[in-house]
């Protein structure tokens, strides 16, 4: 038990690095998500098919061949290496735009076609329309399952490991290296990793209950 | 044998059954016996507690208090004790139950409906169970409907196959909970006559129903539920031309008003 | 680039890609029949079980899907119990697949309506029974895709067995790579190899999904 607490201790060291990644990699994604989002409800079929090559191809490769595309072949290409951290950022903010557009996009969906024709009749621009219109209802459903994914990119994260960022999961192999107390070790950070999720885990919960959206729409892990 | 003596013999009795949800009395204290062969309609308005004592009769709604036994089997000594599978299997294979909105097997053919608990609940061989099933289905007048999905047949199709997966089992007495409410009442007319040979064929049969007709062609007694309390019961001519209570002249007058 | 060597890396790549699909049917095969036991249990009368259920799923994806990997790697040679990497692997993702799809097949289970259960009871079949012949098959039509989804997102897990060296598509990469340093084009074609699996059966899902809708009265 207190090889537990003392494991606790050093992989938390590493508790930085997961978040600085997730909240960037996540913010990344919610800037780069809009043109994307736009791009797929764009009218122009060009625009769509582009939008949707992008979500799909991000979608279907999973997030450790794009870590290794950017961290080891870019370099190849007379590019200059990334720091690992910054690789680990780029790809998971590129995959969670991914995953955001089709989160925008289901909160967009919920929102009764009604709504915009409404605006329209009333003479409100694109603009207007969006911002006062669509998107205030669009986040009840989007918000809740942006949360959710929160968590997924936060777990989905461990694996910039394995190029380097010192993160809990490198922390938690180093020390299973050094000590070879790998259930002790591993438990430690599943600890952590659960700590760190569990408070945006309740508040989803709680927010779709008070924005009364719960299980609307289900994205990938 | 139908004589006099186990005419009159106590077939089903149910003994001050009260449920309670939430602290309230769906069912307060009701308490009805039923000879071998009877036919008894409960009526009463919605909401008074007449399917939630119907289901009390096996044991699908467990009474908050109160006993029940047919033909000899309680599956509790006391309430709130928990039933033992086999005791509660043996009651079932004696009651037989047709529901409101039919809750036939929507993946299964007619006639496997009606096939599939002789094999998984009395372990009766496969072909036997077939021709039995045919049998029944010829009876409710559907032997070309076997192979059909309840999809592909109309609403009294459905409830007249329901009938024949009740009987399979050989039941001594039937339960049906608002058999025809679901129904256009054309369609409505076919179960019916279904339910009318059965009761002529001497079937025991509760039926909580809102068919007045078929309550005083058909049925021996009428009971009157109304708020979880029995209020009047009696012959059913007596009761639905000249009821006796404030309560079930209010309920009729509705009702035939209609 | 030079895209004339990729047919070459594709055969090379290709036992990795076999590795990856052994892995996905393992870990599919060990933990649907775990995903079920999980999503029956949740549904127990016994708030005991429930609740004992619902810990054990929400460890099973409370962690990265690494973290377990590694747990059960590193982890289970404390009980005297060491496994192959591959076993290892099969084991921990089938593990994390089954906390995830649990709720998939509860909600399956769920959508079976109540007057089913009550007709089984009412017709005296055991609870197996009407588990086995009655629900079951009704919930199969509403689980399927779902757990086809799943079954994509952990083809593309998989990958992350990597990190423990399970000879699989990213470590047959890997090594070709860090031999002829051909990063882009090894990598390239090995993420193409999942996209390859992973689009056609996406559509797969939502064809059966919209069929699905088309086909509930």
């Amino acid at each position: 038990m207190t090889d537990f607490f003392h494991y606790l201790t050093v992989l938390s060291s590493g508790v930085r690095y997961t978040l600085e990644l997730t909240f960037a990699a996540v913010g990344l994604g919610l800037v780069l998500a809009i043109p994307v989002t736009a791009a797929r409800r764009s009218s122009s079929r060009a625009y769509r098919f582009l939008g949707t090559a992008f979500v799909e191809l991000l979608r279907a490769i999973p997030p450790l061949p794009w870590l290794f595309l950017v961290f080891f072949a870019l370099p190849t290409m007379g590019l200059t290496p990334l720091q690992p951290m910054t690789a680990g950022i780029l790809v998971f903010g590129i995959i969670s735009a991914a995953y955001l557009t089709e989160i925008y996009r289901a909160g967009f969906r919920a929102v009764p076609a009604g709504q915009a024709e409404a605006a329209a009749a009333l003479g409100l621009g694109p603009f207007h329309t969006y911002a006062r219109i669509l998107v205030p209802q669009a986040v009840k459903t989007a918000l809740p399952l942006a949360l959710a994914y929160f968590i997924g990119a936060l777990k989905d994260s461990a694996i910039v490991s394995v190029i380097g960022v010192q993160d809990i999961s490198a922390r938690a192999v180093a020390q299973n290296v050094a000590n070879s107390n790998g259930l002790i070790v591993f438990l430690a950070a599943a600890a952590i990793y659960l700590c760190l999720s569990l408070p945006v885990a309740l508040f989803g919960r709680w927010l779709s209950y008070r924005l009364g959206t719960q299980n609307a729409v289900r994205v990938g892990a | 044998m139908e004589t006099a003596a186990n005419r009159a013999r106590p077939f089903l009795e149910a003994d001050k059954v009260s449920v309670a949800f939430h602290g309230k009395a769906a069912v307060d204290e009701i308490s009805l016996t039923v000879t071998a062969g009877e036919v008894v309609s409960i009526i009463g308005p919605s909401g008074s507690g007449k399917s939630t004592f119907l289901r009390c009769i096996n044991h699908l709604q467990v009474p908050t208090s109160g006993t029940i036994s047919v033909d000899g089997v309680s599956v509790v000594d006391r309430p709130g004790q928990h039933p033992k599978a086999k005791d509660l299997a043996r009651l079932r294979r004696k009651v037989g139950m047709v529901f409101q909105s039919f809750n036939l097997f929507p993946h299964l053919t007619a006639l496997e409906n009606v096939t599939l608990a002789q094999v998984h609940a009395m372990g009766r061989n496969k072909s036997d169970a077939e021709e039995r099933g045919r049998e029944l289905l010829a009876q409710v007048g559907l032997a070309d409907r076997a192979n059909h999905r309840p999809s592909q047949c109309s609403g009294g199709q459905q409830q007249r196959i329901a009938i024949a997966r009740a009987l399979a089992l050989d039941p001594k007495v039937v339960l049906f909970d608002e058999p025809t409410s679901a129904l256009d009442p054309e369609l409505g007319a076919d179960v019916l006559k279904v339910m009318r040979d059965l009761a002529n064929s001497g079937m025991t049969m509760i039926v909580v129903t809102h068919e007045m007709h078929f309550a005083e062609d058909v049925g021996d007694r009428v009971v009157f539920i109304a708020d979880g309390k029995v209020v009047e019961q009696g012959n059913p001519a007596e009761v639905l031309r000249h009821p006796q209570h404030e309560r079930t002249q209010r309920f009729l007058k509705a009702v035939l008003d209609r | 680039m030079n895209i004339h060597a990729w047919p070459d890396y594709l055969s090379q790549l290709w036992p990795g890609l076999r590795t990856s699909f052994l892995l996905l049917v393992a870990l599919v095969a060990l933990g649907t029949p775990l995903s079920l036991l999980l999503a029956s249990t949740q549904r127990s009368h016994r708030k005991a079980v429930r609740w004992t259920t619902i810990g054990i799923v929400e460890f099973a994806r409370g962690m990265p899907s690494l973290v377990l990997l590694y747990l059960v790697y590193f982890g289970l040679p404390s009980f005297n119990l060491t496994l192959g990497a591959f076993t290892a692997a099969s084991v921990a993702l089938a593990i994390n697949y089954a906390g995830y799809t649990s709720d998939a097949i509860k909600s399956g289970l769920d959508a079976v309506p109540m007057g089913q259960v009550e007709a089984s009871e009412a017709l005296g079949l055991s609870r197996g029974v009407t588990m086995r012949r009655v629900i079951l098959p009704q919930a199969v039509r509403i689980i399927t895709p779902p757990m086809l989804s799943w079954i994509i997102v952990y083809f593309q897990t998989t990958s992350i067995a990597f990190a423990i060296s399970v000879p699989e598509l990213m470590s047959k990469a890997y090594s070709i790579a860090s031999v002829n340093f051909q990063y882009l084009g090894v990598f390239a074609v090995a993420g193409l190899l999942y996209a390859v699996v992973s689009i056609p059966g996406s559509q797969l899902v939502s064809a059966l999904e919209r069929r699905q809708q088309r086909g509930t009265p």
